[in-house]
């Protein structure tokens, strides 16, 4: 490639500085990187970046699932002395991207792609790689990430459900007396997970991105710190907004809520591995007021409940699932979801009217309902029969 | 005119309401039909009725939802933003940041203004009010978390610790140099004039190639093309600019050889500032006038 005289690298680097450059907004800067802009917008944007070093470095490392080294400002300056601008820079050290020996690799990996699907009929991915990609398709499905066993193991979720049933927590062992409510763990205990690449059914690359663990102190009255799996997450939020905040709110000087909210962003995320593709399992999860399933690992859902009245919590056992809703709604499935029959709730001649945030399942047909009102309802029939309890008599 | 009658009547209003779902974090359609229009207004101002509501249709209207919901404090959107995003943000922190504490340290800042904590007379100041759908809500918080580590870095740079003054030898200031002389000015206004003439992308590839060091394949991603095409560009920018410079020149007066020579060896190509140089190397006096009369053993002359 021809360089281009010295004097333009100057009068590119000084329009730069004497422009007073005022910033594209962070929407703009944003729609750019994934080519959502309308055309005379993308012209002003790349007008403004033609100018400003800092804002193309915003857009650099704004770009979807860049692998972008940071360039230091005056990095520039380094480059132009030590680089061979003649020779067109790669980031694996000057070799040619598109040489035989990597589109050779290139095309095994295509193969293998193909075959895969082939295998799996009905596949859908719902992860957007290229930005090119994000702007062309229509507003992606937001889903959740599912439990897989490692997360279940990590996490301590515990089943008494056999081996080849299809499960929420699948595959690990469970001691006969505990319950079924997925158990958060301090993070700072366990390895640090490691990098991972899935090839998508569009060929695109998905990465998961697995942070290092940070050394923060969590609080055994935080439940919530830990809680990253959306499966878990919505349940264990749902109670953790309304429990043990007093401290957090009085340091912040926030509503409960917030506080708590904030505690569990800033701990340690932890990334799920997607499972394997032979695996057939059932995942749930409740997204925007709505019980979605999923009967293949995560790769599909589908809503199953869904009505005016908003859906919270669920707790799943093998093919026995609850679901708990607001105005005390519960429903219960044996059949992973298929049919529901609606369960009421009543006992010592009340009947529950508040809304239920957690279900917890125990062995062998306990259930335990916790509402936004501080009641426990439990029952030790499968729901035939239930028992109320106020916070006040808890203590 | 109203979003309403714009986008065709309060039925297409419902459909973009029905779609966000947004009533399951308590907001009512009236609520998101004024986003919307808020959006609207600041993107789209003139338009026919037909592209504005096709802009609306094309935003990211569950995302926005969400992102106004946590923008006004509801919980259950909260939750739903936390499951769903907080992985990806350390990700991204991650990503941009390349090391463990600058990551953990950026991700709390940003969920520190996502949250609004930075509160104003009381009322929650959340970032995630200008998210405004044209892009994800990923996307967005990752641009948001890029301008976060930018501001970062250069704060960084500016920040220069007494230690390292002493060590770079600030305290033995040196005389300021006269600034470089440049060459031709002709030159620069010939130089200029060429790159005026250039497309904004043109310019941006430019930039990015030869001030930022950015490679073919990270250009190619930004603007979305392949990394052949930015080679193609580059290589016929690089051969148009010297010819429109040399044309330039040449208007200016100069002859082809004088232009051609002008471009090859450009002043700037040669740092030689001799004054500098030697008022630098002999900046004390090695024998001073005043004679220090020698001692003897005893400090006595």
């Amino acid at each position: 490639m021809t360089d281009v005289p010295k004097i333009v690298h100057s009068r590119l680097r000084a329009a730069g500085q004497a422009a007073g450059l005022a910033h594209p907004e962070t929407e703009l800067l944003a729609a750019f990187a994934e080519q959502a802009l309308l055309p005379d917008e993308r012209e002003s944007v790349l007008a403004h970046l033609a100018l400003c070093a800092d804002c193309r470095e915003v857009a650099a490392l704004s770009l979807p699932e860049a692998n972008v080294a940071p360039m230091p400002v005056d990095a520039e300056a380094e480059a132009v002395g030590t680089k061979d601008l003649r020779e067109p820079v790669s980031q694996s050290g000057g070799r040619v991207w598109f040489g035989w020996g990597n589109l050779r690799w290139a095309a095994l990996a295509a193969g293998i792609a193909v075959a895969v699907l082939a295998m799996r009929p009905g596949v859908r991915h719902v992860e957007q790689a290229s930005p090119i990609a994000v702007a062309k398709q229509p507003s992606p499905q937001v889903e959740s990430i599912p439990v897989t066993p490692q997360v279940a193991e990590e996490f301590h979720v515990q089943s008494d459900a056999p081996a080849g049933a299809s499960a929420t927590k699948p595959d690990v062992e469970k001691p006969a007396t505990s319950s079924h409510r997925a158990k958060t763990e301090t993070p700072a205990a366990k390895p640090m997970p490691t990098r991972k690449q899935a090839m998508t059914t569009d060929n695109q690359v998905a990465q998961l991105a697995k942070p290092e663990r940070h050394a923060y102190a969590v609080s055994s009255a935080d439940r919530a710190s830990v809680a990253s799996t959306s499966v878990e997450g919505t349940t264990e939020a749902s109670a953790a907004v309304q429990s043990d905040d007093a401290a957090i709110s009085s340091d912040l000087g926030l509503p409960v809520s917030t506080g708590n909210l904030m505690a569990r962003a800033q701990a340690p995320a932890v990334e799920k591995a997607k499972p394997a593709f032979e695996e057939s399992t059932t995942f749930w999860t409740i997204s925007a007021g709505a019980l979605k399933r999923s009967l293949d690992g995560g790769q599909n859902w589908q809503t199953v409940l869904k009505g005016k009245r908003t859906w919270r919590c669920y707790a799943a056992r093998g093919q026995e699932v609850w679901a708990g809703g607001a105005k005390g709604t519960l429903q219960h499935s044996t059949d992973s979801g298929t049919t529901w029959s609606r369960i009421a709730v009543s006992g010592d001649g009340e009947s529950l009217g508040s809304d239920v945030i957690q279900i917890e399942l125990q062995a062998p047909s306990g259930i335990v309902l916790e509402t936004d009102n501080h009641q426990t309802w439990s029952s030790i029939d499968s729901g035939q029969s239930w028992q109320k309890k106020d916070l006040a008599e808890k203590k | 005119m109203s979003l309403r009658a714009q986008s065709g009547g309060a039925g297409a209003v419902a459909d973009l309401y029905a779609r966000s779902g947004a009533a399951a974090y308590g907001m009512s359609a009236e609520q998101f039909a004024l986003i919307l229009e808020e959006i609207q207004k600041k993107y789209v101002p003139t338009g026919a009725p037909h592209q504005q509501a096709e802009f609306c249709a094309a935003l990211r209207l569950e995302e926005l939802a969400l992102a106004r919901a946590c923008a006004a404090g509801n919980d259950r959107a909260w939750e739903d933003f936390i499951s769903r995003y907080r992985s990806k943000l350390h990700g991204m922190a991650m990503q941009i940041a390349r090391e463990a504490s600058q990551a953990a340290e950026l991700a709390d800042s940003i969920f520190a203004d996502l949250f609004g904590l930075s509160a104003r007379s009381g009322v929650r100041n959340s970032k995630l009010l200008f998210y405004t759908g044209r892009g994800s809500l990923e996307g967005w918080l990752r641009t948001v978390m890029s301008q976060e580590f930018v501001n970062r870095y250069r704060k960084q740079k500016r920040t220069v610790s007494l230690e390292e003054q002493t060590e770079e030898g600030a305290q033995f200031v040196a005389s300021v140099p006269e600034p470089v002389r440049s060459g031709d000015p002709r030159l620069e206004e010939a130089t200029d004039e060429a790159l005026g003439q250039l497309s904004a992308e043109d310019r941006f590839t430019l930039a990015s190639y030869y001030l930022d060091g950015r490679t073919l394949a990270e250009i190619a991603r930004a603007l979305g093309l392949h990394e052949s095409s930015v080679s193609r560009r580059l290589d016929r920018l690089s051969s148009g600019l010297r010819k429109s410079i040399l044309a330039g020149l040449r208007e200016r007066g100069m002859s082809h050889a004088q232009a051609a020579e002008a471009l090859e060896t450009d002043v700037r190509d040669i740092v030689l500032d001799l004054r500098s140089r030697l008022t630098q190397d002999s900046g004390s006096t090695t024998f001073p006038s005043r004679q220090t009369p020698a001692r003897d053993g005893r400090g006595k002359p």
